[in-house]
């Protein structure tokens, strides 16, 4: 009913078995950089584009399909891809996700990282009070 | 209560339940978490349940239930650790999983109100028929689409809940 995007170094000749071996967890630093790009930091969690971020051994598993795209797991995805190399499956489906086949957010519709943090720094001082 | 039986009824083994009792369990904070632990409990009869539902909706045997050899199953309609509603791998197997115990599985769609308010019957029907047009169509926009018209003799319950998953407002 709904996909997720699993983001990580992985073994693709056993996603048809649903089978998911990684080879080397992603780096962290790179996946909290796009990460607070990207995401909102809500309840301890990272939401992108209104849905739930998940790390499992080394993966970083993120909404995709539903009742529309997410593009910004899209955009994330993309980016990850675009810095590590890594690999991008539909793993309940069973099924290797090309790039090429994302979209990704438009241009204006990113935040920058540094405005990002800004933002979150000027909303942790506004609880503070 | 006589002082006396009443200290002594504290030194006495009570025979009424052992173990933590179902009132004093914890229930998780998500409603994802929860499902997959329910599911967990009652894989095998949800299971079956599934199983004979789709043979009822004349899918053909072979496309019933995959593996999951991550959780060490070898072959089941019914996955309790997935928590996406549903699948179809390659072959167009199909599956259900614990998604569709979860009330918050839709949120952020239009189809949330009408997914909460759903019977699992209906839950379960539509997931296996937005599965199966995806399997035949090959995308999940097309299954959207496609879903509450689909072939299979799914109830107008259930469709009506594919309608409002692919967004169209209730009919009055």
């Amino acid at each position: 009913m709904l996909h997720n995007l699993t983001v990580g170094h992985l073994d693709t000749t056993l996603v048809a078995e649903r089978g998911s071996r990684v080879l080397k967890p992603l780096e962290d630093g790179t996946v909290q950089r796009h990460l607070n790009a990207l995401a909102v930091r809500r309840d301890g969690d990272w939401i992108l584009g209104g849905g739930k971020v998940e790390f499992r051994n080394g993966c970083v598993i993120v909404p995709w399909l539903s009742a529309g795209t997410n593009f910004v797991a899209e955009e994330f995805a993309l980016r990850m891809v675009r810095d590590t190399g890594c690999q991008l499956i539909d793993l309940e489906h069973g099924r290797v996700i090309d790039p090429t086949m994302l979209r990704g957010s438009p241009k204006n519709a990113v935040r920058k990282p540094f405005l990002a943090r800004a933002r979150r720094l000027m909303e942790n001082r506004w609880k503070r009070g | 209560m006589n002082p006396l039986r009443r200290i002594l009824s504290r030194f006495r083994r009570s025979a009424d339940m052992v173990g933590t009792p179902p009132y004093s369990r914890q229930v998780f904070a998500d409603a994802g978490r929860d499902a997959v632990d329910f599911s967990r409990r009652y894989a095998e009869p949800m299971n079956y349940l599934v199983e004979h539902r789709m043979m009822e909706l004349g899918i053909p045997t072979l496309r019933i239930g995959a593996g999951d050899p991550e959780h060490g199953i070898r072959h089941a309609a019914f996955h309790p650790y997935d928590t996406i509603g549903g699948s179809n791998g390659p072959g167009g197997r199909l599956t259900v999983d614990s998604g569709v115990f979860n009330p918050e599985l839709m949120a952020g769609t239009p189809g949330q109100t009408a997914w909460r308010k759903a019977r699992l019957r209906d839950r379960v029907d539509a997931v296996i028929a937005h599965e199966y047009e995806e399997a035949m169509c090959g995308g999940h926009v097309e299954a959207l689409i496609r879903g509450p018209d689909t072939e299979l003799p799914i109830p107008e319950s259930a469709r009506n809940l594919l309608r409002s998953i692919r967004g169209d407002r209730p009919e009055r």
